[in-house]
């Protein structure tokens, strides 16, 4: 895969980032530089591996379903800046 | 002079915290009298938390990790949250967030602490009084300054210690862990966070251990392996010299020694964990869109335009280039060859360390190719060539394995580390190991 400017440009949006131009020109070669040099993982059989999405084994490790103590509302909104009536305000959705 | 004033006159010098508080003990119990530095990672409830980045500016946690609570229970006094590379993306703590300050190496001003627990260590190298910082590794970030800074840094298994009310950079790779100037610190540090939390899914059901009952217990006998590939090309021939010094000392007392390769690990495990932790990395810091905590900006435009312009306004360098790789690794067409491919990947490389314990109570290697560079030199890297000074700290990170630096002597008076890796929940053997090497300075 070629990493150019227009593939980190359209990342970055997939990524909710706006990269300024100087950015993207900075970006785009370290970007191939480390995906090129990563791209050795390829040469690895990995025929028959499982994949170790965590590096123990932990299987359904659950707390009992007990009613318990949990945040308030007051104290789930205290480091928001916008708040009304209780609840988080968000930006425009539509 | 009391503790914190002191603490803010050593901060004024060479800048180890984000932010300096007292929060006092809850109870009484084995770290009565020790002030406890924390990672700025790590959330300490009502202190400022950031973890070194600038988008979480303002942020004050309505809890206390889980660790913290158990410090506080213990009698520990919370002095302050130190610094480290944004979200601890870094070797040498000089991706610190905007605004934020490059901590400086207790030894040599001009150069790093490492990173990316850099605060953490140069703290632990200077504090006049008894003192354990509590630091976070995901791929080396514990080690790395503990060598640097010439103290002593574990990082235990996988799961051993809870990560609830840690912010995480890669949930399948962070372990939070100690430094200490000794090892007997360490062991009391770690008797006292390691164990089950219910509120971590991750955490391992291993029974709660007083590992200062490992300190006498010696190392005669043991079969210890020297990782073959850690002491040849790219690693300062001085620094393998000195490692090496060192492991004599362990056959004096009784350890028998052998080389051991681990060709996968030497090769592949660098690109495997970058993969993981930047896939991991680019979803979890998703949640950081100035809403809900930390920065905030005037609510203008839709929510994807917002969202972005926070992003974009507080993320620094590094953690833009590692959200834009991890998402690509992960991007429909390419997520097999490298997301995929990196877990799968892993797999061999942990059955490759499970066979060298079928034979070794514990592996050596030098914890770092380098002593502690110059921000001169800093400067002059390219963003792979920082990741690839990580190549020694790397596997044992991505293989959940617990593993220990120690202070091995000198390199134009800057310090060495020596790496002790162990099998997983094993972390008595290597306390055992790192104690002998102690007394044989």
């Amino acid at each position: 895969m070629k990493i150019d400017e227009d593939v980190v440009n359209k990342v970055a949006r997939i990524s909710r980032l706006n990269l300024s131009k100087s950015e993207v020109e900075r970006f785009t070669p370290e970007l191939k530089e480390i995906l090129d040099s990563f791209s050795r993982i390829s040469e690895i059989d990995t025929k028959g591996a499982k994949m170790s999405i965590q590096p123990i084994d932990v299987r359904n490790n659950s707390r009992d379903d007990k009613p318990g103590k949990c945040l308030s509302a007051d104290d789930a909104l205290r480091n928001s800046a916008h708040r009304k009536d209780g609840y988080f305000r968000g930006p425009r959705a539509i | 002079m009391n503790a914190i004033e002191e603490t803010k006159r050593i901060n004024d010098e060479y800048n180890f915290f984000n932010e300096i508080c007292e929060v006092k003990p809850s109870g009484k119990g084995k770290l009565s009298g020790y002030y406890v530095s924390v990672k700025d990672c790590i959330v300490v409830k009502d202190v400022e938390s950031r973890s070194g980045s600038a988008i979480l500016s303002g942020y004050k946690p309505v809890f206390d990790a889980t660790v913290v609570k158990m410090i506080k229970e213990e009698g520990g006094t919370i002095i302050g949250k130190t610094a480290q590379d944004e979200f601890g993306f870094g070797s040498f703590s000089v991706n610190v967030g905007k605004g934020m300050k490059i901590p400086l190496n207790p030894i040599d001003k001009e150069r790093s602490c490492g990173g990316s627990s850099g605060g953490a260590a140069g703290f632990t190298k200077k504090a006049p009084f008894k003192h354990i910082a509590i630091a976070e590794s995901t791929g080396g970030s514990i080690v790395c300054p503990a060598s640097f800074c010439g103290v002593y840094g574990l990082c235990p298994t996988y799961g051993l210690v809870s990560r609830y009310g840690l912010m995480d950079y890669a949930s399948s790779l962070d372990k939070i862990g100690v430094m200490a100037k000794r090892i007997d610190e360490i062991a009391l540090g770690l008797s006292v966070i390691a164990g089950h939390d219910e509120k971590d899914a991750t955490s391992a059901t291993a029974k709660k251990e007083d590992y200062g009952l490992q300190l006498s217990k010696g190392v005669k006998g043991m079969k210890i392996g020297i990782i073959k590939e850690s002491l040849g090309k790219g690693t300062d021939r001085e620094i393998s010299k000195k490692v090496m010094e060192k492991i004599k000392v362990l056959e004096e007392k009784g350890v028998t020694i052998k080389e051991v390769p681990l060709p996968l690990n030497a090769k592949y495990s660098l690109a495997a964990y970058y993969l993981i932790a930047m896939c991991e990395a680019s979803t979890n810091l998703a949640k950081y869109c100035g809403m809900r905590y930390g920065k905030h900006a005037e609510l203008k435009g839709g929510f994807d335009e917002y969202f972005s312009s926070v992003r974009s306004a507080n993320f620094g360098d590094e953690v833009k280039r590692r959200i834009i790789m991890g998402t690509f690794a992960r991007m429909t067409g390419f997520r097999d060859a490298y997301y995929i491919k990196a877990l799968k990947a892993r797999t061999m490389m942990i059955e490759e360390y499970r066979k060298a314990f079928m034979e070794f109570d514990a592996l050596i290697s030098p914890t770092m190719p380098v002593i502690a560079p110059k921000f001169s030199e800093i400067k002059k890297m390219s963003p792979l060539q920082n990741y690839m000074m990580d190549i020694l700290g790397v596997g044992p990170n991505l293989a959940g394995m617990p593993h220990i630096s120690c202070p091995a002597g000198e390199k134009e008076g800057m310090p060495i580390g020596i790496m002790v890796t162990g099998n997983q929940f094993e972390e008595g053997k290597i306390i055992r190991i790192a104690k002998a090497l102690e007394n044989g300075q």
